[in-house]
């Protein structure tokens, strides 16, 4: 008999005292890991890589495959490949022809769904155990035999414009994101829109698609992540027999290489930059971005605190210089540091109060911006930060797929899923003067591009 | 867990489900307050929910959206704290807290970790005993909300959601959104709020929710000592919907410069129409129509005819009132083919389910069920609604014996009722030009701008 409350392979050690000066519970803190998750790992002759976790908490599990190729792989004239992939990956392969993929797992009481980003495709289900071999041998049958058939390849190019619709054109604050991305990252892959250009998703080709899956939809270019009520070395032996026989690309190394030597990720926008769009909103939205840096390097955790203690919450600098204080001038705030596998965006957005005058409330933001990296800063802070990191982590993995994306990302993005273990620690360690520093790097002593949408030019 | 779940799967045995209430669902009662306890040792944090049995109806009838503005600025200033020492004191230790007003209750959550719950909750209930709401915080407030109320014009998805609202509940007392109107809000003053929050301190009925370990119970003396809520036992009279809405005419909300239109289908559901049927067929028929990527709607608007990206049903219950509906959306030139397949999809599932598209949908909600256990704190939020409504947790456990013995005359019964074309309210945000495109085709519209709705 299995017990309710234990979730085994999720150890979580005591927590009083590890994250610093608690109200409550102020104590030493041990330094050592805070969470501890057996994770089972192995790759198979062609490459393809595994991971395992076992929660017998509930007979269910989650299958998550991150495909490690994103909008940052495709060519001007294609742009959308990726994504319009992702949504083909659906309408059916050999085995399991078109429309079968959907019925499988939603017919055997499952869920599932799927993301692109620039970096990525990573598609995910959730199940009750029993189906795990069903999932294991309809991923397998999409990697290799991918239909791609004319008619629904059509059809699945007006959804994604409709999407694109949804997320970019009817949005205007999907339309200033995009437009940053394109402003900041001009002349480098990030410069294009995940989702694809009009122009390139009307003329898009099924043989581009296909040579596109052909090439970056192969076992050694993928992670398989589990977690649930299965024994990994089930998994295993399934995910062998599945997955074993299918060929490696010998060459993606090479061709991932020579695509993103080639294309090159040099930041080459010329700041300081305005860019101000027609939009529909009664009230302008603006983006203020900074050149940032890609995910790993210490300085990204730096920002990623640094963004936090500037703009996340109500407590935060800019908010309480722009939205709570005084003479508000904002409906909200927030800073994201947005750290890409090549390379990085630090910016803030928000909403202003009322029209006023926007080159105005732009010299003031930068200024605040400029403070910030002397009196923003401090010990207390940074505290805070790694107070809420945690809680956000802890809370993320109340399920087989908050652990399972977990683990995952750590996998992909950093190359080990074991980084969990020095991640808060690398967090707790950020000093105040490595933040000045940075913020003095990053923002204050750097150029900057500043995007406004409003129902008015 | 496994073992109730084995059970219910295998044998649909109550007896496993009673064992799980009693291992893990604990009633206790502090200082008199009803505490429904959920124990998970599995990660050092907890969620806590205060159910208050009032919510927005409860409002001065020029003043709407006053117990919503109350409870989110419980952080606007005590005769001790400024906003500032609030906030700071909350997102020091990463606590995450909020608020949700229905018409019908309201409850306060609370997140974070286990060590700091004690010192969270007496800030919590500082808040709920001292709050001044101060005017100029209250000044701020209004002006931001009324910002942001005015910015829906631009957010298509949203203020048609907001316009259905009103369309489809017109006349119910249910119609406008918990969060009031930019002239209502603009009329609320801090005597109004500290008058709410005494209100709700001293009379209205609450009951606690907490999911997490065995420390929470130190808890206890904070809610009674420092808070003081003792057994209050107001709960508000609840308004019965017993007429609904009908109108023939599609209200089109015109926004410049759409190049999609966002569609809302749907209906009130009196209270005849909540207590009668089955819940679980309920589900069954929201999850059968716009459930997932096999639903009908998704196979014939995305897949078959690819006119939309999304499309979703709902039929959402509370107490004496309830909403069924489709949300949907398309580009200008397809509306018309977009309502044609729709009134086709729903004439279909009223007359002639298909009993492969059945199966699935049955294993498809059996399965998910599985899956919405997974979360506790998810779980927690279920028992909460079940005591609302006034309905045992067992029936919780007993769900999927009952989806088992449903049969497609039983949904076709619920779509039939609920969704029959002719009882819809639909309503459109879009382009002007959607006018002449929906008038040609043959259906009578009525224009009206969005600032009608704020």
């Amino acid at each position: 008999m299995k017990c309710f409350n234990v979730f085994k392979a999720l150890k979580v050690l005591p927590l009083v005292g590890v994250i610093g000066c608690s109200q409550v519970n102020p104590g030493g803190g041990s330094g050592d890991s805070l969470l501890s998750f057996d994770v089972k790992k192995k790759v198979l002759d062609n490459g393809l890589t595994i991971l395992v976790v076992e929660n017998h908490k509930l007979p269910v599990f989650s299958y998550y495959t991150y495909y490690k190729v994103g909008s940052k792989f495709e060519d001007p004239d294609t742009t959308g490949s990726s994504h319009l992939l992702e949504h083909m990956m659906f309408k059916g392969a050999k085995k399991y022809g078109e429309g079968e993929f959907d019925k499988m797992v939603e017919g055997n009481g499952g869920n599932n769904n799927a993301y692109t980003t620039n970096d990525l495709t990573v598609y995910y289900e959730n199940l009750p155990s029993q189906h795990f071999a069903t999932i294991a041998d309809l991923e397998a049958d999409r990697m290799q035999n991918l239909l791609l058939a004319d008619d629904s390849f059509k059809k699945e190019v007006n959804v994604v414009l409709e999407e694109r619709k949804m997320r970019y054109e009817n949005s205007d604050r999907g339309k200033i994101y995009l437009e940053m991305m394109k402003n900041l990252f001009v002349g480098t892959p990030y410069g294009s829109s995940v989702i694809g250009e009009i122009k390139d998703l009307k003329s898009i080709t099924r043989k581009r698609v296909h040579d596109y899956f052909k090439t970056y939809y192969v076992p050694n270019n993928a992670v398989i992540v589990i977690v649930g009520d299965l024994k990994a070395e089930k998994v295993f032996e399934q995910i062998n027999k599945s997955f074993g026989a299918i060929p490696a690309n010998k060459n993606l190394d090479k061709i991932k290489a020579d695509h993103l030597a080639k294309k090159g990720f040099e930041f080459q926008a010329e700041l300081p930059k305005d860019v101000r769009l027609k939009g529909t909103s009664p009230l302008p939205m603006f983006s203020l971005a900074y050149k940032g840096i890609k995910i790993g390097p210490r300085d990204s955790f730096v920002l990623d605190i640094l963004s936090s203690i500037i703009g996340g919450g109500e407590s935060s600098y800019l908010s309480k210089k722009f939205v709570v204080g005084e003479n508000p001038k904002l409906q909200g705030i927030y800073a994201a540091n947005y750290t890409l596998q090549e390379s990085g965006v630090f910016f803030i957005g928000g909403a202003m109060l009322n029209g006023g005058n926007r080159a105005q409330f732009k010299g003031e933001l930068i200024r605040e911006v400029r403070k910030s990296c002397r009196k923003a800063i401090s010990k207390k802070a940074v505290q805070k930060v790694v107070n809420q990191y945690l809680v956000e982590m802890l809370s993320g993995l109340e399920t087989n797929a908050g652990v399972a994306r977990f683990i995952g990302d750590r996998e992909v993005y950093f190359g080990s899923y074991e980084f969990y273990k020095d991640e808060i620690n690398t967090y707790r360690s950020v000093t105040v003067e490595e933040l000045e520093s940075a913020c003095q790097k990053y923002l204050a002593d750097a150029d900057s591009l500043f995007l406004t949408i409003w129902n008015q030019k | 867990m496994k073992k109730l779940l084995i059970g219910l799967l295998s044998l649909g045995s109550l007896a496993h489900a009673n064992t799980y209430l009693e291992e893990n669902v604990h009633k206790l009662k502090w200082n008199g307050v009803e505490v429904v306890w959920l124990e998970d040792e599995s990660l050092p944090t907890y969620n806590m929910t205060v159910y208050f049995a009032e919510g927005a109806l409860g409002d001065q009838p020029e003043k709407l959206g006053e117990t919503e503005f109350m409870f989110d600025q419980l952080t606007s200033g005590t005769d001790k704290y400024s906003r500032e020492q609030l906030t700071e004191s909350l997102e020091f230790n990463g606590t995450q807290f909020g608020s949700r007003v229905t018409h019908e209750f309201s409850t306060f959550t609370v997140s974070g970790l286990m060590k700091d719950a004690v010192s969270t909750m007496k800030t919590v209930c500082h808040m709920f005993t001292r709050s001044q709401f101060p005017a100029k915080e209250i000044k701020k407030t209004q002006a931001m909300a009324t910002a942001g109320l005015k910015s829906l014009i631009s957010k298509h998805g949203d203020l048609a959601k907001r316009a259905f609202r009103y369309e489809s509940l017109r006349g119910s007392g249910y119609e406008t959104p918990t969060g009031g109107t930019i002239k209502s809000l603009n009329k609320i003053t801090s005597l109004d709020l500290q008058k709410r929050l005494t209100h709700f301190n001293n009379d209205v009925f609450k009951r606690i929710y907490i999911k997490g370990p065995k420390t929470i119970n130190e808890l206890k003396g904070i809610f009674s000592d420092q808070c003081k809520w003792k057994n209050a036992t107001y709960k508000y009279p609840l308004k019965k919907v017993t007429k609904i809405n009908e109108t023939k005419k599609i209200i089109l909300v015109s926004v410049p410069n759409a190049n999609q239109a966002q569609v809302q289908v749907g209906k009130i559901m009196t209270i005849e129409e909540v207590n009668s049927g089955s819940d679980e067929a309920k589900a069954f028929a929201s999850n059968y129509l716009g459930g997932g990527f096999t639903s009908r709607l998704i196979q014939v608007l995305r897949v078959e005819q690819g006119l939309t990206y999304s499309a979703g049903a709902y039929i959402s219950e509370q107490k004496n009132y309830g909403r069924s509906g489709l949300i949907t959306f398309t580009k200008n030139e397809t509306i018309v083919e977009l309502l044609k397949s729709i009134q086709s999809i729903l004439k279909s599932s009223s007359t002639a389910i298909d009993k492969g598209h059945f199966k699935l949908s049955k294993n498809n909600l059996i399965g998910n069920y599985l899956l919405g256990l997974e979360s506790t704190s998810d779980f927690l939020s279920n028992l909460l609604i079940f005591d609302h409504i006034g309905r045992s947790y067992e029936e919780i456990y007993e769900f999927t014996s009952r989806v088992e013995e449903l049969k497609p005359k039983d949904i076709e019964k619920v779509i039939g009722k609920l969704f029959n074309w002719n009882d819809q309210t639909i309503l459109i945000v879009g382009s002007p030009a959607l006018e002449s495109i929906l008038v040609k085709a043959g259906y009578e519209v009525e224009v009206k701008s969005p600032m009608t709705y704020l």
